[in-house]
């Protein structure tokens, strides 16, 4: 009795809505769903390559057209869970072992099959040929043997049960007759790719069904559990990252603790409040809301906001296939929704949608009033106050986060369903999260004026207070000879400024007093710019003081002197010359002159000589389909002088295309500074995603060793990927407490991965929340240097970077190549004049 | 040792061999299909937009409405579709999806969780919607007495001899104060141009005339207490009035107010098996408009500050009250300036001038040592240390003694 037609359609709302989905974002055929919309042959025999191919998107991604994507990304991409091997061949240990020995916990829970039992996979065949992958899936519901113990993907079929019959009769629900038969393809041995992907299937279902969490992108939060920010109109949901990897160890499962920032206001609320605010302003409602993701409050889906339409309200009627309706009649009629302001403009949404292989622009009217806005925009994240009360619940210390972890773990067990799934499947997550085992290195002594030294603060990794005294290695000579820009309105503010300069530059051993003010009629860029032209006094670098952080003004000025007429450039925001900060905020303005000029503040001892370190970075033209590169290299031992150059890619490609000229040039440089090439060159790469690590290693190492190769005697080559955004997190255990672990910490086992040569390292500290470490995969090895070496030579370089008294998260090379691409890629748009390659402008 | 094998596979869920044939001996039950043709009801003579289905559902919902049913079944749910439709009924407490067929619930239970937007836009009286696999042959005495049970599209899947006990079953035992049922109308077909004898769905086992419908009713009503109207979903068009509408339907209404006591129904018996179950968030009733003020007026003194602080870089915003008036989020609370400057004085972040006007709202915090980084050059500097400069380290005492065993040092 309970049968009715299908006829109504699975999702009436949705279907309803005449608006398709976007796609999502970054829509690369990885994951599961790709799988879905290919219909595998129905009958292939159960080769040795189909058993290879595994649930995922391999199985559908492998035949379709694997020659037609970019180089490098596809063997990640084709198997999520296969681990390329890249570690250096010949490697007698890629660990470490110098420093003091510390306990610590990781997030990790581990994760074993009991007495070790496998998976069966088997392939399986349907007669007659059923090609609906959703009937297929579901007649192997009827098979009764495998209780539902199953993961089938249409073609194999995962069980931990070895079955006794293979041949199955089943009847679909029009009472038609199939056979289903089945063929053991292969024992799927614990931590074997195959494993690792059912396990994260398992697990993923676990997360979504038994713990009622929602996922959101890769993520999974729990809205039951959301913590109200009613002032700044933000909920924040609590959740997990989670996967499950193969790591040296054993078999682990991977969680993180995250946070989602969902906002509670519409649209047309948050529209409202810049139109008050601005008392009407159109464009700066528009450049609030384009760009903005969107949520509509009737179907779930996600939008983004490509275009504020002032000209369209609720009320006017738009073309649909059963004619005529206004906006107000659809919402009514279609979702029972009552929009209630009838004069709000829409917003547009823009897709691109393949309709019979053309590629066709789909233009949506959203209605704000039924929009909800997400995540923070730039004004949001510059908001101290948010920020605030958001690190309260985010920034989780050592112990809060641990506690939350084992959360994830209790509530496994308190979901009946969720325990049941995993010991049908004879899964079983260790109570406790791991552990592992890190060693400190000894805190490093910076080095300063006379080869003096100056100790670093052990526990915040900082030196302060080395602007106390003399410091400053070597001085550029500056003198009087710069020129402070500003406008009538803020002279009191630039002679503020060269008071103070005068006081703090000599004292900390910088070459500085005097200088000139010109004024300006406006706060105009041209005016800043003529004023830098037509300056007689020529001088070597130029203080802009400027209102605000306008970035049209900045990117101009940047642009004129780094393009146009080279020439260091300083920008400062008047407002922090007020006296209560005008101090210190001087004396870093002063650092930064100096170096920007060549000067040498600090460095670190490192004993071994005639090394080039090489940062590089990649950054994505804001204003473009390219990305741009940057690439910086030391060239004295010290690690104080640099060369640096930009190259450019085309749209989003993160690898970097003219390192072989780079590098050459960079080589040359060093010969004409030091006489000599380098008997090592170290280098390090930033900004490359898991799945480019093939493509880097076959592509960027290549062209770098070929620029060596060119050298009278090869230059022994380390080439090392940094990642910041990682999972891993480590706590020390300090009695019954767990803190963060201190700066130097090293991890290079259990958590790292037997492909590679890789390990972590903690070099900064935090004083909320829990620290990240940042992790190195070292591609190139060859070298007669020790892991220890590169270990230690990562963490010295950390101390380096000229903008930071104290450790940064990367090394300070890379960080040069960063600020480079970023200043490149968001101001300059172009190359910068060669003329300042040996100096560190972009500052 | 292998499981017998059951042959027909819709009761493979079977517990035992007993509940298996006793399923499957079941008329009842046995012609309970979900089935996969589509359903005819458009043709290129007839077409409904939106679709008929829709329609439908939208109509039932209309009646759920009018009446303000707050607890209601949806016998044959199926998909979940139509729960999809009353969930977003703030009046509704509590929604019972009942279908036969467990495999197919059991892949459509998840359908009727709350879903993001649900707990952004909470609800303001509660709800639970309970997913239940049975048969309404049976008798489930949380379903007792209910606002209503809709039984959309599913009488003319039951052979016609179980009809009556279907009455029987719902109007007799589960009497309800409403029923809606709808079933496609026999006399609409020629527009469909079928062949004689054919229905809209393979599994039809009967389609009926609205004359039909019409005797059925009336046959309900002088067994049970309740009387009815009927309706209609999907006009024809308008040169075939005659034919009327594509589906018909009745609301039956319960006459007696209250029910005998005598009934065996007083006994909780909870023989549906709950596959699903959840309560939908709802909105806290205790916080009071001035707490939802308050909030709004923080929220719109620091949107206002900040903006200023970027554009003209002022640390402290003075905003004026009346200028707050002027927000629609504010406006709507009609209160007195008075009043909005006695919620910014309660508030931690914000200040009130002493003429009472105007709010202060400071936009950079206090400590001096926090713009840092400041200046422009270094504004995307990823600073080592959390932004706004939490410098407080905790302090545990003297720092750690190293001990280092000679590692790298000794190499160089």
């Amino acid at each position: 009795m309970a049968a009715r037609g299908r006829s109504r359609g699975r999702s009436a709302p949705a279907a309803a809505a005449g608006t398709p989905a976007p796609a999502p974002v970054g829509a690369a055929p990885r994951g599961r769903g790709r799988a879905r919309g290919v219909p595998a042959a129905a009958e292939a025999p159960p080769t040795q390559q189909l058993a290879a191919m595994n649930i995922g998107a391999q199985a559908a991604a492998a035949p379709a057209a694997p020659a037609a994507r970019p180089s490098g990304g596809v063997r990640e991409r084709g198997s999520r869970y296969a681990q390329i091997v890249l570690r250096p061949e010949n490697l007698e240990t890629t660990q470490g072992s110098g420093g003091r020995p510390m306990d610590m916990l990781t997030n990790y829970f581990q994760l074993t099959i009991k007495d070790a039992q496998p998976f069966y996979q088997y392939h399986v065949t349907f007669l007659p040929a059923m090609d609906n992958l959703k009937l297929r899936k579901a007649l192997m519901y009827q098979i009764p043997e495998l209780t539902n113990r199953h993961i089938f993907d249409g073609n194999l079929l995962y069980t931990p049960l070895k079955l006794q019959k293979l041949e199955f009769d089943v009847r679909t629900r029009r009472d038609e007759d199939v056979k289903i038969g089945l063929v053991l393809t292969q024992e799927v041995a614990q931590g074997s790719d195959q494993f690792i992907q059912v396990a994260n299937i398992l697990m993923n279902e676990i997360a979504n069904r038994h713990m009622g969490l929602e996922r959101i992108k890769r993520d999974y939060f729990n809205p039951n559990k959301s913590i109200t920010i009613p002032q700044h109109k933000i909920e924040l949901y609590p959740g997990y990252e989670f996967s499950i990897r193969r790591y040296s160890h054993s078999v682990l499962l991977g969680l993180d603790i995250k946070h989602k920032i969902i906002r509670t206001d519409t649209a047309l609320e948050f529209m409202n409040s810049i139109m008050q605010r601005t008392r009407g302003n159109q464009t700066e409602i528009a450049k609030e809301l384009v760009g903005a993701i969107v949520m509509t409050k009737y179907n779930n889906k996600t939008y983004r906001v490509d275009d504020v339409d002032f000209n369209t309200k609720p009320s006017d009627e738009v073309e649909l296939k059963s004619g005529r309706i206004s906006y107000i009649d659809y919402y009514q009629k279609n979702y029972d929704i009552t929009i209630r302001d009838r004069n709000q403009p829409l917003l547009i949404h823009r897709s691109k949608t393949k309709i019979q292989g053309n590629q066709v622009e789909r233009q949506i009217h959203l209605v704000p009033e039924v929009c909800y806005m997400t995540g923070l925009t730039d004004n949001m994240r510059s908001d101290y106050r948010i920020m605030q009360d958001l690190a309260q619940y985010t920034r989780q210390d050592p112990e809060k986060r641990h506690k939350a972890l084992l959360g994830f773990r209790e509530s496994i067990m308190e979901s009946g369903a969720a325990t049941e799934k995993l010991n049908s499947w004879g899964l079983e997550m260790s109570p406790e999260i791991l552990d592992v085992s890190g060693r400190q290195q000894p805190p490093e002594n910076i080095v300063i004026k006379n080869g003096g030294t100056f100790p670093c603060d052990a526990r915040k990794e900082s030196f302060d207070n080395i602007t106390r005294k003399n410091f400053v290695i070597s001085s550029a000579e500056i003198n009087d000879c710069f020129t402070v820009v500003c406008t009538a309105k803020d002279t009191g503010a630039a002679n503020t400024f060269l008071e103070t300069v005068a006081k703090v530059g000599p004292a900390c051993g910088i070459n500085i007093r005097g200088g000139n003010i010109v004024t300006i009629r406006s706060d105009r860029a041209e005016d800043y710019i003529t004023a830098i032209r037509t300056n007689e006094a020529a001088p070597k670098i130029v203080v802009c003081l400027v209102p605000n952080n306008k970035k049209d003004r900045y990117d101009a000025i940047k642009k004129h002197c780094c393009i146009d007429q080279p020439l260091p450039s300083q920008v400062l925001v008047t407002k922090n010359l007020n006296p209560k900060k005008a101090m210190s905020v001087v004396t870093k303005v002063v650092m930064q002159m100096n170096a920007k000029l060549g000067g040498e503040l600090w460095s670190v001892h490192i004993p071994m000589k005639k090394v080039m370190y090489v940062g590089i970075d990649t950054y994505h033209d804001s204003g473009s389909q390219r990305s741009v590169g940057g690439f910086v290299a030391s060239m004295n031992d010290l690690c104080t002088r640099y060369f640096s150059k930009t190259t450019w890619q085309p749209s989003k490609q993160e690898l970097i295309s003219q390192l072989e000229v780079c590098m050459t040039d960079a080589l040359k440089q060093y010969h004409s500074t030091n006489g000599l090439y380098p008997d090592r060159v170290i280098v390090f790469r930033d900004g490359v995603g898991d799945g480019q690590l093939l493509a880097v290693k076959e592509q960027e190492l290549r062209d770098i060793k070929t620029a060596l190769s060119r050298l009278p005697k090869s230059p022994e080559l380390v080439f090392v990927v940094v990642t910041k955004r990682i999972q891993q997190r480590f706590f020390l255990k300090q009695g019954s407490r767990l803190t963060n672990p201190p700066p130097g910490t090293i991890v290079d086992t259990k958590v790292t991965r037997d492909e590679l040569f890789d390990f972590f390292l903690v070099p900064q500290s935090v004083g909320q929340g829990t620290v990240t470490p940042t992790h190195y995969n070292v591609l190139e090895f060859q070298t007669t240097l020790k892991p220890d070496h590169i270990q230690r030579i990562a963490y010295k370089l950390c101390h380096i970077y000229f903008n930071w008294t104290g450790t940064i998260r990367v090394p300070a090379v890379c960080q040069y190549a960063h600020k480079l691409a970023f200043l490149v890629g968001q101001s300059l748009h172009r190359d910068p004049s060669p003329q300042l390659a040996n100096l560190l402008y972009y500052l | 040792m292998i499981p017998v094998i059951r042959q027909d596979p819709r009761f493979a869920d079977a517990e035992d061999e007993d509940e298996y044939q006793s399923r499957r001996s079941n008329p009842l039950i046995r012609d309970n299909r979900t089935c996969r043709l589509k359903e005819v009801e458009s043709s290129d003579l007839v077409k409904f937009e939106p679709p008929l289905y829709i329609q439908r559902y939208a109509r039932v919902v209309e009646h759920c409405k009018t009446g303000q049913y707050r607890t209601i079944a949806d016998f044959g749910t199926a998909e979940l579709t139509f729960v999809q439709y009353l969930k977003n009924l703030d009046f509704v407490n509590q929604i019972f999806a009942v279908d036969i067929d467990r495999n197919l619930l059991n892949s459509q239970k998840h359908r009727c969780r709350p879903q993001m937007f649900d707990h952004l836009n909470k609800r303001s009286e509660p709800l639970n919607i309970s997913v239940l696999c049975g048969s309404v042959l049976e008798f489930d005495s949380r379903l007792h007495d209910l606002d209503c049970i809709c039984a959309i599209e599913l009488i003319e899947h039951l052979q016609k001899d179980d009809v009556e006990k279907f009455s029987a079953a719902l109007f007799g035992r589960y009497q309800p104060k409403n029923v809606i049922i709808t079933t496609p109308n026999k006399d609409f077909n020629v527009l469909f141009e079928f062949e004689p004898d054919q229905m809209r769905h393979w599994d039809h086992k009967f389609e009926w005339t609205r004359e039909e419908f019409r005797t059925f009713c009336e046959g309900v009503t002088t067994k049970y207490d309740y009387k009815f109207d009927l309706f209609g979903v999907g006009d024809p068009p308008s040169e075939h009035q005659t034919v009327g509408p594509c589906s018909q339907g009745a609301v039956f209404t319960r006459q007696a107010s209250k029910l005998g006591s005598s009934s065996l129904e007083k006994f909780p018996t909870e023989v549906y098996e709950t596959l699903y179950s959840v309560d939908y968030p709802v909105e806290d009733k205790s916080l009071t408009p001035d707490y939802h003020l308050t909030n709004e007026i923080i929220y719109q003194c620091n949107q206002i500050g900040i903006a200023e602080y970027q554009e003209q870089g002022d640390e402290i915003s003075v905003i004026s009250i009346a200028h707050l008036q002027t927000f629609p989020s504010i406006d709507q609370y009609r209160v007195s300036d008075a009043h909005i400057a006695e919620l910014a004085r309660a508030t931690e972040h914000l200040r009130v001038m002493e003429d009472g006007l105007s709010i202060l709202v400071q936009n950079v915090p206090d400590s001096p040592s926090a713009p840092y980084w400041g200046f422009s050059d270094e504004k995307n500097d990823s600073p080592p240390a959390p932004y706004w400069g939490f410098s407080d380290e905790e302090n545990d005492g003297a720092g750690p003694s190293y001990n280092y065993h000679v590692g790298a040092e000794e190499l160089w």
